[in-house]
Formats: structure tokens, sequence, C-alpha cells
């Protein structure tokens, strides 16, 4: 499996999910397109470039250090899936975060802050025009310089462990097992 | 992970997936805000939740008296999926209502060596109790309501160890600002904390709750306090075979004996100094980038080498999970009583629980708060959501007892400085910031 796309840069470190989707519209609980509220908090240049990548297609986005720290709330990943990401590249995401980019079909991809500093051009924040291409399959980033950056498909571990326990037949195995034996 | 937590983990693993544990979680803690597609797809999908009786709704996030329709309109819905799917719902007027990981006692789901997982992310208070809790979104809510169980990645263990006897007007809230600060850079990400030492042995149950609640924020996957700790980090030559298979990541010590009081200055709970300190220059070891360092300080008002001493404040609040505890009420009571609030401040008060608030109501302490000028919200998250029907002035600062203060956490253009119950209590007083001690 393979993306191709054009890419967003967003290298500020400590971005929470606080951030990413503000509390005062977290009892928003129906819409159609959660991107509405995508750092309506923040500063109108990285609410520009955001609404910007949604308009041109852009797939991926490269985000710096410690990007969806905090709450729990998946109101952050369901804004950036509805903006269009489909991979969210960083060197290092919170644990609670990654898990629940992998529960809505986001791939989250952890490489070396030296390759995110090639990646991103010496830009800050932008939309590179350049696509970026992401193999999944083979664990490769590669862009139209010849630059290939591998990455661990470790990553995608967690979401084939969950599929499997999503399906009916391993869950409906499992509640067997729950019932039957003294489990509490 | 070391014995006691490896027994606790081991004893809820019930398969693994392709090397990844399968853990049986004991109980399930929602609130308003992340549970409500969970729910909503269940019931859409015509399934049920395996163990109802197992699962608590915690309406605690929405205040009780919020009027404005879409709020309203959440909490009824997530009331009616949790009743249809014979939910244990805990409506606002129930006397065990509250902060969700302040009422776990109450609920009776604060059994030791059990494994909780909560639609909140600090949900890691409850570990005060010996068991391992830990935060879940909501996809993971849904697989839980169905299984009563989720595949999980055995995470690595670190401890930190407290040792001395803290200065009479340090509180847990600010050896917890000290820690994420020292903590913040180091590789702690999804691991369960332990805590040991003298200082924990010695700690009060509620304030073993403030530093479980306020490790959420060094993005750790659980902490933990489990009595008798001391041994772990004996020095003694048999203890230290005894624990010969321990696998832990790192111990990270410290003295808390010299801990002052703290408050934040800038957008992250990770920078804080002392009251009489002044703002620092950026320094390499800051977990962001000098820009990032400027913007947060920019965003506060502040300049770097600025003593926040004489500040004046706008607003105070005392209250959320990690200061809305009975304790902590107590202890601003016994600054603010017989006093007034300046009269340029917005003082507010909202204790964590319905108990906290009868027993408080009881002691007359409520009154205290009342004559000094505060104003009384309803028990729950209040003014940490803001979602509450407060809404302060632009710019203003705000000495909040929580533990968020990203731009924008109580309000738009709302500069929330961080600071224990004992601290806010001085500031509101006063009007301003000032060395108390």
């Amino acid at each position: 499996m393979q993306y191709v796309s054009p890419y967003m840069v967003f290298l500020e470190n400590n971005i929470s999910t606080d951030n990413i989707f503000p509390n005062q519209h977290l009892n928003n609980y129906d819409l159609l397109d959660y991107s509405q509220f995508l750092f309506s908090n923040s500063d109108p240049k990285t609410r520009k470039t955001f609404f910007s990548a949604k308009a041109k297609g852009v797939r991926i986005l490269i985000v710096g250090k410690n990007f969806g720290y905090g709450s729990s709330r998946e109101q952050a990943v369901w804004a950036l899936y509805d903006c269009g990401f489909k991979i969210l590249i960083s060197n290092q995401f919170p644990f609670l975060f990654k898990r629940n980019l992998i529960n809505y079909s986001i791939l989250p991809i952890e490489i070396d802050i030296e390759c995110i500093k090639v990646l991103s051009n010496n830009i800050t924040l932008g939309i590179v025009g350049n696509s970026l291409s992401v193999d999944i399959r083979n664990g490769l980033i590669s862009n139209n310089l010849d630059i290939h950056i591998p990455f661990n498909a470790s990553q995608i571990e967690l979401s084939v462990v969950n599929s499997i326990f999503d399906s009916s037949m391993y869950q409906e195995k499992l509640i067997e097992r729950i019932n039957k034996s003294t489990w509490r | 992970m070391d014995k006691e937590i490896e027994e606790i983990w081991n004893s809820h693993v019930i398969d693994q997936i392709d090397g990844i544990d399968v853990l049986y979680i004991d109980k399930l803690l929602l609130h308003d805000l992340t549970s409500l597609r969970a729910l909503q797809n269940i019931v859409r999908q015509g399934k049920s939740v395996l163990k109802p009786k197992d699962v608590f709704v915690i309406p605690d996030h929405v205040p009780i008296d919020a009027k404005d329709i879409v709020s309203s309109s959440l909490t009824m819905q997530v009331k009616q999926y949790s009743e249809v799917l014979g939910l244990n719902y805990i409506n606002p007027f129930n006397p065990h209502f509250g902060i969700t990981h302040l009422i776990i006692e109450q609920l009776n789901v604060a059994t030791k060596g059990s494994i909780i997982a909560g639609g909140d992310s600090h949900i890691t208070s409850a570990g005060a109790f010996g068991l391992l809790s830990f935060a879940v979104g909501t996809k993971d809510i849904e697989r839980i309501l169905l299984t009563h169980c989720l595949p999980v990645k055995r995470p690595d263990q670190f401890n930190v160890h407290l040792s001395g006897k803290k200065f009479v007007w340090t509180t847990g809230f600010d050896i917890m600002l000290f820690l994420i600060d020292k903590l913040s850079n180091m590789p702690v990400n999804g691991h369960i904390l332990r805590f040991v030492g003298n200082y924990i042995d010695e700690a009060s149950l509620e304030e073993k709750m403030t530093l479980c609640n306020f490790s959420a924020d060094l993005g750790v996957f659980s902490s933990i306090i489990i009595n008798d700790n001391h041994s772990i980090v004996s020095n003694s030559e048999s203890d230290k075979n005894k624990h010969a298979s321990d696998k832990i990541k790192a111990l990270y010590k410290f003295d808390i004996s010299s801990v002052l009081p703290r408050i934040t200055f800038s957008t992250l709970p990770n920078l804080s100094i002392t009251l009489s300190e002044s703002i620092p220059y950026y320094k390499a070891e800051h977990p962001l980038l000098r820009l990032e360092y400027l913007k947060g300080l920019e965003y506060m008002g502040f300049k770097v080498g600025q003593k926040l001493e004489g500040l004046k404040i706008g607003s105070v609040f005392i209250g959320s999970c990690i200061g809305g505890k009975f304790s902590d009420i107590l202890s601003a009571e016994a600054v603010i009583k017989g006093k007034k609030v300046a009269s340029h401040v917005k003082a507010f008060l909202s204790v964590g629980t319905n108990a906290i608030l009868n027993k408080a109501e009881e002691l007359r302490i409520i009154d205290s708060f009342r004559n000094a000028g505060f104003e009384i919200l309803s028990p729950g998250c209040s003014m940490c959501t803001s979602l509450s029907e407060v809404s302060l002035e632009n710019n203003c600062y705000i000495v909040s007892t929580i533990s968020r203060n990203c731009i924008g956490r109580q309000g738009q253009n709302v500069r929330t400085l961080l600071a224990s119950p004992i601290s806010a209590a001085h500031f509101a007083v006063e009007g301003f910031i000032y060395k108390y001690y």
C-alpha cells in the first residue's frame, strides 16, 4: 500500500489535543465535519494552513515532538481525519494519541528528528507542493529528491492486532471464555 | 515491570494476539464528552454491553446548569443511551456524583490490584489505590463495552523515589509541578510510573491522588502507589537479590525537602518557577524550541527575566479533579477564613463531588468561601473545561488549581497560571501574586 501526496509541515512541539480540538466545542457530538473546529483557538496562520491543506487534498502531515499530548479526546483525531490526513509523521507521539490515530485509520509514523528536519524542507509551517511517497508495506518514505527514509513497520502492528480483535469471530470466542471461566 | 506490577498485569492477561496482551478490564469509567459515539454505535449495531454493571457513566464535564441546547442535548443522550444499555448512570443529583476520579471509592471500584480504564486522561488518579488505571479514546471504549477486554502492548516501568519532609506550605501539587519540570525530557511516554520513597509512605490518600492525577501530564500510561514501597528501593544486599528479576527502565530520585510552592509562567505545565524566581532565559533542556518558548511567554504577556511577584490577577478558580478534593478545600479555607477576596478579583470555588460539598456545607467551610466573596459553582469539572457558563475577560490572568494551561484552556485569550489551592487562596485575597511564606 502506497500513499503519494503533497504534505503539510507543522513542526511546533508539544501541541496538545486541547489545541487541536478546543474544549469549548467538545459538546458538539454529531458534527458532519469535525475539522471546522481544528485549531480554532490557535493563530490564524496555523488555521489557514490547515484549511488550505484540506482544500488541496493533502494527505500527509509532519508534526513536532509530542504532538497530541494531554486529553484523551478522540475528537482531535476526528478533526484531523475530516481535514483529510491519512498519515502523521513525528519523532515522537504520546502513547494515547497514537492509539487513537490507529483506531481511526490514520497511520502514525515515528522517525528520527534528523529525518524530520530533512523532510520538512526548512519550513516549520506550510504546505510542500512536491509529493511525498509513503510505502506502508515496506516501511519507506521517499521524496522527489531521491531521499529514502525507512520506518519501523511495527507501528502497523497494533492496527493488525485491532482488526483481529474487532472480528466478531474473535470476540465471540473471547466472550465465551469470559463467561465460562472464573474471569472476575 | 517489577514483581508487584507484573502480578497485576499478568493476572489480567486473558489472551495474546501476535505477542500483544489482551487485557481484561475490571471496570470502565466514562464521562459525557468522549463516550456518546461508542454508546450509539453499540445500540445502532444491535449489540449489547458484556458487563453493564461494571461500567459507570458520570456526566461530570458538562456543568449541571449548562443552558445551551447542544450541551443539554448531549447530556440527555448520554443518559438515555446509558439507561438503554443498562449501565450505571450517576446523575448529578446522586449523592455519590462528582468528578469521576474523585468518586471511585464511593462507587466501590477502587479495588487494589485491579485494572480500570477511563474515558478521561486523569483517570491515572486511581493509581493511589494500588491499581492500574489508564485512559482510552472513544473507539477503545467501544471495544471494552463489547468485550470488557482490550489489546494493549505491555508497557515499561520507571520509578520515582521521593524522600525528605516537605516544607509547610508545599503541597503535592507543587511537588508535581517540580517533577514535571524535571522529567519532561526523560523517555517516560507510555510507561507505568510507580511512586516510592518515604515521602510517599507518609503521604495521605488525597495527596497520593494528586501525584497520580498530575502524572497524566507526564504522558505516562498509568501511575501507581503500592503500600510497602520502602523495600523496593532499599540498598541492602538481600533486597537487591530479592528484586534481581525486576525490570525497571529507570529510577529517578528526588529530595523534596527543598521544593517550594510553584507557579507556571507559560502554556505548558512543564514550565514553572517558585514564587520569588524570575522567568528564566530559554535553556536547551526545555522541552521545546526557543521560538516556541517565546511564543508561550507572548501569549501570557510575560518577558524573560520578569518576576511574577506583584502580578495583578483578574480571577481565581479553586476546584477540578486535582484541586477540588476535601483536603484542598480545607487548606484553602484556612487561608481565606475571615478575609475578603480582593475587590478586582472574581473568585470561584467548585468542589469535586456532591459528598465533599455536603460535608463542607455542614462544617460551614463553604460559608467561609461565600463570606470571603467566592462564587460557588456546582461540583464537576467546572471551569477546567471552559464549557462552564463563566466567561472571563480577554487577556485575564486566572490562577487555577487545575493541571492544564494550554492556550484557550479556560476560554479564548484567557491566561491560566497553575498553582496549588493554598497559593490560589492567598492570591485571591491579596489580588496579586506574591511570596506568602
